[in-house]
């Protein structure tokens, strides 16, 4: 694994500081929000990532498991299994192209090894490359998720929309697969990122290298769409799908392949699968998942949301010129850019005193990552809005006493 | 193999499915209710308008659909209704304003309308497709959004009309979600959706018993009670004008409006008359016999027969093995007694009017609160006279809140032979249980917030000549308001941006998305 760099280091502690400090025990949690030991409310734009894209404990995803269990277990992985069938199936028709075959996992770590290995497997080759924004690209981890030693050396990291030296590389290095995160690519106009993804494609295409895109962040509706690559026409050789899909109820993630990318299981159909990757009743919830998802009620709701925060962003921006120096939006996958890491750090500290929860960006330290769920209501959305009006008030005065030009 | 998480676990009847069900369409109409609040008086005219013409072309059309479907009322009557609950209804309203800001500088008050936010529609079987566009028209009138639920005889139709109205009601530029309706409605889910926290107020149009669940359910609900109009023809009214009244207003369609006359009651000294003139007009009048035989096949043990609902009087005649001649309108069934034990005097949704001959106006009067006594409290009655003093005295004493006069009572009372407000929700206030005593308008679903100046003369009140009816509350300040945010469901966001040149940045982009997600409102 590369050195984690100083500034990443500062943040973390930061992060790690200010949580401590706000005594974030959580006691419970419901729909959006979270209460610690001390029954103080915290609004969750956390999300883990989107992992409660649904809310904390939707009552039908509590319902469906709870129910499931009357009929279902694990699962003996040894065997096929209808709840896995049918999720699969599920992914199946939901996905473009023909992305069609569904490996199991119980975490997303393990989704991604399982993607890695697979296009090893298939290409015969090693090398992973992971595709960023390239305003973070030095200070990003290559998705390496492993503790292997000796593998580190075969990831590595590019800017997504530096194609020629993507071909450099495709054509010096042993390149296995790209790896395409698209919440990374959100700050780019995105009718360059939909014709610098169709040049990757075209160019793994060239180079027998598979197209991995990990939609674990910005899938079930987060982008605006069901999954990102919807928005570009993008079909990718292996599809990762995590977080939101356990409903944060039970843990599953999903590895989801092409007829090419999936000819490595032919022969040995269980060689792939973990005991605990697939359980049934994690299948249930993210079927179930995948249902709300679905609903016309749903999809016309995110686009209010994600709307609403165009709109209000745009404006907060506009009353915060210095401290908020640009907002990357798609769907609800939001990104709010600060002007460094010292402001970022006191933004998202003043967000936690005034009870909102955000996300520190892990490759970027000025950028805060700001989730809604797709199912939050107007009332609460505004909520948040009326406090991160606030939090910019504090953070912009703060900042203008050093800073004159952080000031509003 | 179907994926349906249903054919593995199925959770869908249960009632955490159903309120999460009815929350997600609550949900989706609170954020187009927000939306479409903020819209301005113009705004509001166009899409309504739009609406009402587009539902005033489909009249016919839905008329002959909702008949086919429920087997209830006639073909041209609802036609005629159809078309009085869309441009009729606007054209009543035309002058009223649900939208802008008043301005009182003597009493140095300002109102401002706020729309109720989401309103949950019941939508009966008998008069489907006129209810709906009614409902629609009102939430669309005062800015509100509105989760219709058709009644399962009228399921099609119903929904049909809705999916139309709300297309048109969004082409016109109103927001996404702002008419929804329930495609497979059943009791616990239309109790999830009366019981949710995000339901402002319940328009409960139907059967008593939807009616007081609505009543029982926690929220606001402006509902209506059954009717059982008393019809009383004086001796001072011109008779041959009552009798055509009584005649037009029992036979249109087929009296499925609650609204109709259910017992004629008269005077001796004029009923060989009216008799007379109620046969001219098309009535076929019973005698002992024929009344039983109507009287055995409206009324079972269990009560009304729903059979007859809304048929015309030949078919009645001749399920009940009366022969009648075919021209015949209503069936007229003299009784001797009003009250429980005479079923004839409670309400039938057909056209069969009971005739009792009181021998004083004083005990006619008494009758008719008799009757309303069993069933009709807080609706409608009627009334043929010309003596002052008998109106005055009728109206005074019958537990109605409309008295229809010399006027058919079908149509008089819903507002659309009379000038009362048309409606299709009759509210029965105190006498009838309800919250509302009026013909249910737009402005039983605003409410408007008082701006109060002190009295004292040295507080001036102050200069609101620019705030015209198209002004929009968040163009007032420079500053932006945190809490007043313009946004639509249409326009997609940042991830399909127009087609820019190379040269345009991307915050000048999302400049433009803001903006065109702010214009989608000024359409």
């Amino acid at each position: 694994m590369n050195m984690i760099s100083e500034p990443f280091q500062r943040q973390e502690t930061n992060t790690q500081s200010s949580i401590a400090n706000a005594k974030l025990a959580i006691e419970r949690s419901a729909g959006y929000c979270l209460y610690t030991v001390g029954e103080k409310r915290f609004i969750d734009l956390h999300l883990d990532g989107g992992t409660f894209n649904l809310g904390h404990s939707h009552p039908e995803l509590v319902e469906v498991l709870s129910q499931a269990t009357k009929r279902f277990d694990m699962g003996n992985h040894h065997f096929p299994s209808m709840a896995r069938d049918a999720l699969a199936q599920a992914l199946t028709d939901i996905t473009p192209g023909d992305l069609k075959y569904t490996v199991y996992a119980s975490s997303d770590s393990e989704a991604l090894e399982i993607a890695y290995k697979s296009a090893r497997s298939v290409t015969e080759k090693t090398t992973i490359v992971t595709l960023c924004n390239p305003a973070s690209v030095l200070q990003a981890e290559p998705a390496t998720h492993t503790s292997d030693q000796l593998q580190e050396s075969q990831f590595t990291t590019l800017a997504y929309n530096d194609s020629a030296s993507l071909e450099q590389l495709f054509k010096q290095a042993n390149v296995a697969a790209v790896v395409l995160d698209p919440c990374n690519l959100i700050g780019s106009k995105s009718t360059d990122i939909q014709k610098v993804l169709l040049l990757i494609k075209q160019l793994c295409s060239n180079y027998n290298v598979l197209l991995i895109v990990n939609e674990m962040r910005s899938g079930l509706m987060r982008s605006g769409k069901m999954w990102a690559i919807d928005h570009y026409g993008l079909i990718p050789d292996i599809l990762l799908v995590g977080k939101g899909i356990s409903g944060g109820l039970y843990p599953i993630s999903c590895c989801i392949f092409t007829e090419k990318s999936s000819s490595w299981m032919t022969g040995c159909a269980v060689q792939h699968i973990a005991t605990t990757g697939g359980a049934e009743l994690g299948c249930i919830v993210a079927l179930k998942v995948l249902e709300i998802c679905q609903r016309g009620e749903v999809v016309s709701t995110v686009q209010y949301i994600a709307n609403f925060y165009t709109v209000a962003l745009h404006d907060l921006q506009n009353n915060f010129r210095q401290l908020l120096i640009e907002v990357r939006q798609q769907g609800v996958v939001i990104e709010l850019v600060y002007p460094d890491s010292q402001s970022a750090t006191l933004m998202f500290d003043n967000l936690i005193t005034l009870g909102v929860l955000v996300l520190r960006s892990t490759t970027e330290p000025k950028v805060l990552q700001f989730n809604p769920g797709i199912l939050m209501s107007q009332a609460l959305c505004e909520e948040v809005l009326n406090r991160l009006h606030i939090a910019s008030e504090h953070t912009a005065a703060k900042r203008s006493l050093s800073r004159t030009e952080a000031g509003k | 193999m179907n994926t349906s998480v249903a054919n593995l676990v199925d959770i869908s009847k249960s009632p955490i499915a159903l309120c999460s069900a009815a929350e997600s369409m609550l949900e989706r109409a609170n954020w187009a209710g927000q939306s479409y609040s903020q819209f301005n008086s113009s705004q509001v005219d166009k899409i309504t308008k739009a609406v009402a013409d587009a539902a005033y072309e489909r009249a016919e059309h839905y008329a002959q659909w909702a008949v086919k479907e429920t087997g209830f009322g006639v073909t041209k009557d609802k036609t005629l209704k159809n078309q009085l609950a869309s441009r009729g209804l606007l054209d009543h309203y035309k002058d009223q304003n649900f939208v802008s800001a008043r301005f009182n500088d003597r009493d140095k008050i300002i109102e401002l309308p706020k729309p109720a936010g989401v309103i949950f529609a019941l939508i009966p079987s008998t008069n489907p497709v006129a209810t709906v566009y009614f409902k629609v028209l009102l939430a669309l009138m005062t800015r509100n959004a509105v989760v219709m639920s058709p009644h399962p005889a009228a399921r099609e139709c119903s929904g049909d009309a809705i999916a139309y109205l709300a297309k048109v009601a969004e082409e016109a530029g109103a927001p996404s979600g702002i008419i929804q309706v329930i495609s497979k409605p059943n009791i616990p889910l239309v109790d999830a959706f009366m019981r949710s926290e995000k339901t402002a107020v319940i328009l409960a149009t139907g059967g008593n018993p939807m009616v007081r669940a609505a009543y029982s359910s926690s929220n606001p609900a402006l509902g209506v009670g059954p009717g059982n109009a008393p019809v009383f023809v004086d001796k001072s009214a011109d008779l041959n004008a009552a009798a055509q009244h009584i005649i037009a207003s029992k036979s249109f369609d087929n009296s499925v409006l609650c609204t109709s006359e259910s017992v004629l009651i008269t005077l001796n000294e004029c009923q060989a008359e009216l008799s007379t003139a109620l046969e001219k007009a098309g009535a076929f009048l019973c005698n002992q016999e024929e009344t039983d035989a109507v009287r055995r096949y409206l009324f079972h043990q269990r009560g009304f027969n729903i059979e007859a609902i809304g048929r015309d009087a030949t078919w009645i005649a001749e399920q009940a093995g009366v022969k009648v001649p075919p021209s015949s309108k209503i069936l007229i069934t003299p009784i001797q007694r009003i009250g429980p034990e005479e079923k004839l005097s409670k309400e039938k949704l057909c056209p069969v009017l009971g005739m009792f001959i009181a021998s004083s106006r004083q005990q006619a009067i008494s009758l008719a609160r008799q009757q309303l006594r069993m069933s009709g409290a807080g609706h409608s009655a009627a009334l043929h006279a010309r003596d002052e003093k008998v109106i005055m005295a009728y109206a005074q004493a019958v537990e109605v809140y409309r008295v229809i006069l010399n006027a058919p009572c079908s149509q008089g009372a819903a507002g659309f032979a009379t000038n009362l407000a048309p409606s299709f929700t009759i509210g029965t206030g105190y006498f009838g249980r309800s919250s509302v005593g009026e013909n249910v308008g737009p402005k039983h679903l605003v409410h408007w917030t008082r701006v109060a100046y002190a009295k004292e003369s040295s507080e001036i009140f102050g200069n609101f000549d620019n705030f015209n009816t198209d002004y929009n509350a968040a163009d007032l300040t420079d500053e932006k308001p945190v809490t007043n945010i313009h946004y639509s469901e249409q326009n997609p966001p940042s991830s399909t941006p127009p087609q820019t040149q190379d040269s345009v940045n991307e915050s000048d982009i999302r400049r433009m998305i803001v903006e065109e997600i702010r214009n989608a409102l000024k359409r």
